[in-house]
């Protein structure tokens, strides 16, 4: 993963209380130093506080200084979309509260640049301009309603309702473009055109802020003032040579013997070698054991799997759960490879050979902590993309611990521009949801499937498709997947536990459950809705049957037209 | 460095398995691709055919072969290897069974020419073998897939003639290929049912986008381009030899009709070459992905030379006995010749160790220069020759072919890692331009000079080698006590 390429913005803005006493608009900015630039972007906010709500002031300084706090502090791995989505909600959540007591409503239009994209979340009628080209055009829409020439309300703002309607957009950024962030003391009496022109021409963005204040006092403003500019000097990889060189910055370990040393890591075992990767089981100086991961010199001069590889250890390290294995770092690092902490067990593919009938309480057990593993993940909205029973270890203790994440999607990575083509995972034939396979739509539901087909492998040793999921071939033959009901291969699975099975299981994603912890819910008792295998019609069932009988009376019906006519 | 070694006794372990049924495979198809030559005595006999007519046959055998390797390399992304070498195997059974049935000359040479097929199996199982092996080990895979699978034409070359006298009468070399036939035809079945793509729960990522392959200048562009002229010189002589001015095959319209084929081909090719480049080359290739084509270029002409004679060689070698000296009998002269591509069993595999032990240039220098002078003395070959003498020379000078083509397929994956699939494509191609042009070589001359070609041909190559660079990169050092230690080196 690369955290080098560099956004590059300059900036002006300005806020004044005008004619009122008291300024109850609040801008914000951030252009924070890398490697938060790259991964979260810069963010400008600007908010006005309704002067007819008691706390106007305070909910729209809360709403600038928030957001901006909070959207930093959001997981790296979020995309910005979600970040922005939960921060937004979480805010509004609060200035309701608050506003029981004394209203705190607020305007709040956000712009935030990462990579090249830009993404507005906007509410109320604060306004962003675009001048792209010579072309200026406002962004957003105002959410208010007039009723006559002098009074305007708004429709939608922060703090009004628990049911929140926040605008959003995303769209490319290009190299040149304004932004105009304004608050409508000041687009309500300046004309687009006026504002173009400043800005066109502009050799200091803040003396541009200043001078369209000044244009708006003079035409008549009564309100407070505020505005921001914001203008893209450099979009990051226009040099994209810089990119390659971080890239192959470190050295491909070699292929390692037992008994060889990297870094004072000394071989003991080697544990698995293929095509695009080795893993060998090591010990430190301080003999402690530990897996060690290196890439495969096939690749030695492949960007996207050289920082796929990156990628790996990045999210390691950004997920914090007793289920999931642990990323160590190395004191020194003289080559590319990832370092894991080792666990004492076996994998859940050697595991199921040797339990051929388990216990189910303990797959349950298993199943809820595997379950919890998964949700770290989605917690950072990261998608595994790989669960199966090669990728889960169990320790000694008992305790399943997911591995592997090079097959990870991170939205908040994806969004981050490469100058080259990503990997992109395609996941296990045998245990991947077909949305995976067929590069459509994937979410957390992908990983569900997946679980659920690993605890149907371990209560049955058996697929539940047999093989007819590896031999799919064509996304719009997925009604041809026909589940098979896991109690005709384990009697001992209770009704209620296969059809949980088999709805997480499900070929088509809406048709599973909402969330990892409604399937574990499932499995651990027995759901009412389930209880009685509920009826199906026969055109369902069995629609060659169906259609035949229908036919078949209807010929019979015709025949005794034909008959009664022509006798 | 950690040495290496692969054991092939494993046969329990999935990856070692799955090489033994690949280079089974490939053997098969080599077996039935040059089942021919050693029994091209009796078919000369048997349809009263002019060493012009037998040569032709040669000729055709080799030639389809260079556009079906790329569409044998489309259809393995498209299907993945086991589907495609499976069925290539049952065409194969079906194809070799029609040429032994033919009843004319004409049709002879029309199912000789569509076997061409059969000889792009190599490509299926490089690619099932490199699925399989770590990068430590694929080296050595791929060496004994390539080099044991070679040893088919050998094998062909000792049982055709026996298994024809055995079933004896005119139409026993009929029922010899019939035999390999119906084995091929068989083995594509059992590898239908044992072979698999990829590990048993392996992770799939998208495809890369295939194609053209990107080159590092405009310079390297022009030279790539420059590079693919002689495949399509290579099909336009054959079709002028099958022409009414030559051997009549083809009539005046349908040998038109094949050189504006090649001409369009050529422009459409050159076309997608210049889309797959044209964006890579609109801005300066980051250092991680330059190259140089000069490489792959050379490897071309190396490949050239050592594949391309091999298989030219292996075509003639029989009859070449056969009619060198006298009272050789055609299971004899099959035998003798078997020991041209004998050495491959051991050649090709050390070839590759070789070059990876003391250095790629001098490796192949001299490998090269070895089999100049092997062709050199093939070309003194006269029929008052002790014939164990001209065995021995034959065997010698293959060693260095063989050991050539080792060296160089060591080398390809070093060129540029991520195009590996694509120059070793490229590379094998030139061995078939190699056999295509030296067997109409043969056509026109006689035997002694046809060697002293090919050995004109490997002192100019010889030349061209010298340019090659020994690939850079970082270098791992191990230290007395064990420890790994990187070196950057070059650049």
């Amino acid at each position: 993963m690369h955290l080098h390429s560099q956004l590059s913005l300059t900036v002006g803005q300005h806020s004044r209380a005008g004619l009122k006493d008291t300024n109850e608009d609040c801008i914000g900015m951030r252009i924070p130093d890398q490697p938060a630039l790259t991964i979260k972007g810069a963010v400008a906010v600007i908010a006005d506080g309704v002067s007819a709500a008691e706390a106007g002031k305070e909910a729209s300084e809360m709403c600038v200084r928030n957001f901006i706090s909070d959207y930093y502090a959001t997981p790296d791995a979020w995309s910005v979309k979600t970040s922005g989505q939960k921060i937004v909600l979480a805010l509004n959540r609060w200035l309701v509260g608050q506003s029981q007591i004394k209203g705190h409503v607020s305007t709040l239009s956000a712009l935030i640049l990462k990579s090249q994209t830009a993404t507005i979340f906007h509410i109320g009628d604060t306004r962003i301009y675009r001048l792209r080209k010579g072309f200026f055009e406002c962004l957003t829409t105002d959410h208010s309603i007039s009723i006559n020439q002098d009074t305007v309300y708004l429709s939608r703002a922060m703090g009004m309702d628990n049911h929140l309607e926040m605008d959003f957009q995303q769209f490319d950024i290009e190299q040149g473009d304004f932004y105009f962030l304004s608050t409508d003391g000041v687009h309500d009496f300046v004309s687009p055109k006026e504002i173009h022109q400043e800005i066109e021409n502009s050799t200091d963005l803040n003396e541009s802020c200043l001078c369209i204040i000044d244009k708006a006092l003079s035409n008549g403003s009564a309100d407070n003032l505020s505005c921001q500019l914001v203008r893209v000097e450099a979009l990051p990889d226009a040099n994209n040579q810089e990119v390659y060189q971080k890239l192959s910055d470190q050295p491909f370990p070699p292929p390692l013997c037992v008994g060889q040393s990297l870094d004072g890591l000394v071989v003991q075992k080697i544990l698995h070698e293929s095509p695009r990767s080795q893993v060998y089981l090591v010990k430190n100086p301080e003999g402690k054991r530990l897996i060690l991961k290196t890439p495969s010199v096939n690749f030695d001069d492949d960007p996207a799997y050289i920082e796929r590889f990156f990628l790996e250890q990045w999210i390691g390290k950004r997920i914090d759960s007793p289920y999931v294995v642990k990323i160590v770092e190395p004191e020194k690092k003289s080559a590319l490879y990832t370092l894991m902490e080792y666990v004492d067990g076996l994998t859940l593919e050697q595991w199921m050979k040797e339990n051929p009938k388990p216990d189910i309480k303990e797959v349950v057990r298993l199943a809820e902590m595997m379950s919890r593993g998964i949700r770290a993940f989605h917690r950072k909205d990261i998608l595994h993309q790989d669960i199966k029973p090669d990728n889960i270890l169990l320790s000694i203790g008992g305790v399943p611990k997911i591995i592997d994440f090079g097959s990870c999607y991170a939205a908040g990575v994806e969004e981050i521009e490469t100058p080259f083509d990503r990997e992109q995972a395609l996941g296990t034939a045998v245990y991947s949801a077909p949305e995976t396979r067929f590069r459509l739509r994937k979410t957390k539901k992908s990983d569900l499937f997946s679980l659920a087909l690993v605890i149907y492998e371990v209560l049955t040793g058996q697929l539940p498709f047999g093989d007819q999921l590896e031999k799919l071939k064509d996304q719009r033959k997925l009604s041809s997947l026909k589940y098979r009901s896991a109690i005709q291969f384990n009697p001992m699975v209770p009704l209620w536990m296969d059809q949980a099975l088999q709805r997480a299981l499900s070929p088509q994603p809406e048709l599973r459950h909402e969330a990892m912890s409604e399937f574990i819910f499932d499995l651990q008792r027995p759901n009412s809705k389930y209880k009685k295998p509920s009826f199906v019609p026969l055109s369902q069932r069995n629609p060659l049957k169906f259609w035949q009988t229908f036919s078949f009376i209807q010929a019979v019906i015709i025949l005794a037209f034909l008959y009664y006519y022509c006798r | 460095m950690s040495e290496v070694g692969l054991n092939l006794l494993k046969v329990k372990e999935p990856k070692i398995k799955m090489l033994h049924v690949s280079w089974f495979a490939f053997f098969l198809t080599f077996v039935v691709w040059f089942n021919h030559a050693p029994l091209i005595g009796f078919i000369k006999e048997a349809f009263d055919l002019t060493t012009q007519e037998v040569k032709a046959l040669l000729i055709l055998n080799v030639a389809l072969t260079i556009p079906a390797r790329i569409v044998i390399g489309m259809m393995v992304d498209k299907f993945g290897p086991r589907h495609v070498y499976a069925g290539l195997l049952l065409a194969t059974g079906v194809l070799c069974t029609a040429f032994a049935l033919s009843q004319t000359y004409e049709q002879l040479a029309l199912f000789r020419f569509l076997m061409g097929f059969v000889g792009a199996g190599f490509v299926i199982g490089i690619r099932l073998v490199g699925e399989w092996f770590p990068a430590k080990e694929v080296g050595v895979a791929e060496g004994i897939y390539g080099g044991w699978g070679n040893f088919g034409s050998a094998a062909a070359a000792m049982l055709m003639p026996t298994l024809a006298l055995m079933f004896g009468g005119e139409n026993g070399w009929r029922y010899a290929l019939i035999c390999t036939a119906v084995v091929a035809f068989v083995y594509g079945l059992v590898f239908f049912k044992v072979a698999r793509n990829t590990p048993k729960g392996s992770t799939y990522f998208k495809p890369k986008k295939s194609g053209g392959l990107q080159v590092s200048s405009k310079k390297d562009l022009y030279f790539y381009l420059a590079m693919n002229i002689p495949m399509y010189i290579a099909l336009a002589v054959l079709t002028w030899k099958l022409s009414p001015e030559n051997l009549g095959l083809l009539n005046d319209f349908a040998a038109s009709f094949i050189y504006v084929g090649l001409v369009v081909l050529f422009f459409v090719q050159t076309k997608q070459i210049f889309n797959a480049n044209k964006e890579h080359l609109a801005q300066p290739v980051p250092e991680l992905q330059q190259y140089k084509f000069k490489q792959v270029a050379i490897l071309q002409l190396a490949y050239f030379v050592t594949f391309g004679s091999e298989l030219a060689v292996v075509s003639m070698l029989p009859l070449y006995f056969l009619e060198t000296f006298e009272g050789l009998s055609a299971v004899t002269a099959g035998l003798l010749a078997s020991g041209f591509a004998f050495m491959n069993l051991a050649a090709r595999p050390g070839g590759g160790w070789l070059s990876d032990k003391f250095g790629r240039r001098k490796t192949l220098s001299i490998l090269i220069c070895g089999l100049t002078v092997g062709y050199l003395v093939l070309s003194q070959i006269e029929g008052t020759w002790w014939i164990p003498l001209a065995v021995i020379a034959t065997m010698c000078c293959s060693f260095f072919v063989q050991a050539g083509e080792g060296a160089v397929f060591a080398m390809v994956p070093l060129v540029k890692r991520s195009m590996t699939g694509q120059i070793a494509g490229m590379t094998g191609a030139y061995g078939n331009v190699g056999a295509v042009i030296f067997l109409t070589v043969l056509s026109f001359v006689d035997y002694s000079t046809f060697f002293i070609v090919i050995a004109a041909c490997a002192a100019v190559i010889l030349v061209a080698v010298q340019f090659i660079e020994e690939p850079k990169g970082h270098v791992a050092e191990v230290n007395e006590d064990g420890s790994v230690e990187l070196i950057q080196v070059g650049s």
